[in-house]
């Protein structure tokens, strides 16, 4: 988008400190403006969203009506949600706060991985992913099977944003990889497809926090 | 792990390359919603919590699933029939914030308000939390569609 375009009757909400804060209901939100974006100052990670509740901003841009249609076609107005709610209800306790529209995995790394047996944990060889041409180190002698029928697994290792989904980053994984085979597919007449299909089983992950996020990032949230 | 991976290493890495280099977008993932799915789950709970409609919420927690075991289903057919008490008795003893709800009914079976509030305070923000959510991932898909930025 060109400074041109941008105008504060199209802008987006962002964080105005810098600081990682992850429970952001107390942050400072500030409408990006014409000079930040010419100077470059916010990211596509700064974007934030509103959890609705009461007192919170929204986008000046058209997410913000979008978000306002949401709300009346069921029969929500924000500034009904805005008036203090007496008494000690759940709705008392309704707190707007934001959330960042894209986030990105920290210290992401993968490998490929050999397996024979569907019913195998882990690894038996390994391929480096800088060099993808696999590699059999010595079969088994029970195990003389073919190399045609070895399969192929993908390790990931990344840390979770706190309040992320390990399931997000992985579907957005799987949705990538099936828009690179289609591109692939019409450019390069491959026939290389990828199974977009996840089961969640297969995820052996530790399981991401439902909760509102904590302080600290998250460590090594292992898919292994 | 993610396992049959029938791509081309080269497929594989350009995805993987391309996460890093452009990220994911933060949604809620599905776990947020519960079991109810479109029928009724927590995020439809959750509307009628900001709609204030009590009784809305309650006859939501009590509606028939495909999933529902027998005693469950029992259970949740006296309700609707406001046999309360019946109902309390089919219940297993593990869906407790429904027992609570039912307990607050068999008391007065118009407190509505009081009958929802019983129910363990997590549990009410769990469905508060699932409607927030299920707006957020709405306005992300449209935010990300409207491509205001480079």
């Amino acid at each position: 988008m060109t400074p041109d375009e941008a105008d504060e009757e199209n802008s987006d909400p962002v964080i105005n400190d810098t600081e990682d804060s992850s429970t952001l209901s107390e942050i400072n939100v500030h409408i990006v403006t014409e000079e930040d974006i010419i100077a470059s100052k916010y990211k596509i990670q700064d974007i934030i969203l509103p959890l609705i509740g009461k007192n919170v901003m929204l986008p000046s841009h058209g997410t913000g009506d979008y978000i306002n249609t949401l709300l009346h076609e069921r029969g929500l107005f924000l500034d009904t949600l805005n008036r203090t709610e007496k008494g000690g209800g759940v709705k008392s306790r309704i707190r707007g706060h934001y959330r960042r529209v894209v986030e990105f995995p920290a210290d992401f790394s993968y490998k490929l991985v050999q397996y024979s047996n569907p019913n195998d944990t882990i690894q038996q060889t390994e391929i480096n992913s800088l060099n993808l041409q696999p590699q059999l180190e010595g079969k088994d002698e029970s195990e003389s099977l073919p190399s045609a029928q070895h399969r192929q697994a993908l390790v990931v290792e990344f840390n979770l944003s706190p309040g992320s989904y390990a399931t997000m980053v992985l579907r957005e994984l799987m949705k990538e990889a099936t828009d690179a085979s289609y591109h692939a597919e019409m450019t390069a007449s491959t026939t290389n497809t990828v199974r977009g299909d996840m089961n969640p089983v297969e995820l052996e992950s530790t399981t991401a926090s439902e909760e509102l996020p904590s302080r600290k990032r998250t460590r090594e949230e292992n898919i292994s | 792990m993610l396992r049959e991976i029938q791509a081309d290493p080269s497929l594989v890495q350009a995805a993987c390359e391309g996460l890093k280099s452009c990220g994911y977008i933060n949604y809620f993932g599905l776990q947020r919603f519960g079991r109810g799915g479109s029928v009724s789950g927590s995020h439809l709970i959750g509307l009628e919590i900001f709609s204030s409609n009590w009784k809305g919420a309650l006859d939501l927690m009590f509606k028939p699933l495909d999933s529902d075991r027998p005693e469950v289903l029992e259970a949740k057919n006296s309700y609707e029939k406001a046999d309360y008490v019946s109902a309390k008795q089919f219940l297993p003893s593990t869906m407790y914030a429904e027992i609570k709800v039912l307990e607050r009914l068999i008391s007065d079976p118009r407190d509505y308000y009081g009958a929802f509030h019983a129910i363990p305070r997590t549990t009410q923000l769990i469905c508060v939390h699932a409607f927030q959510s299920y707006i957020f991932n709405l306005a992300a898909s449209h935010r990300l569609s409207i491509n205001l930025f480079s």
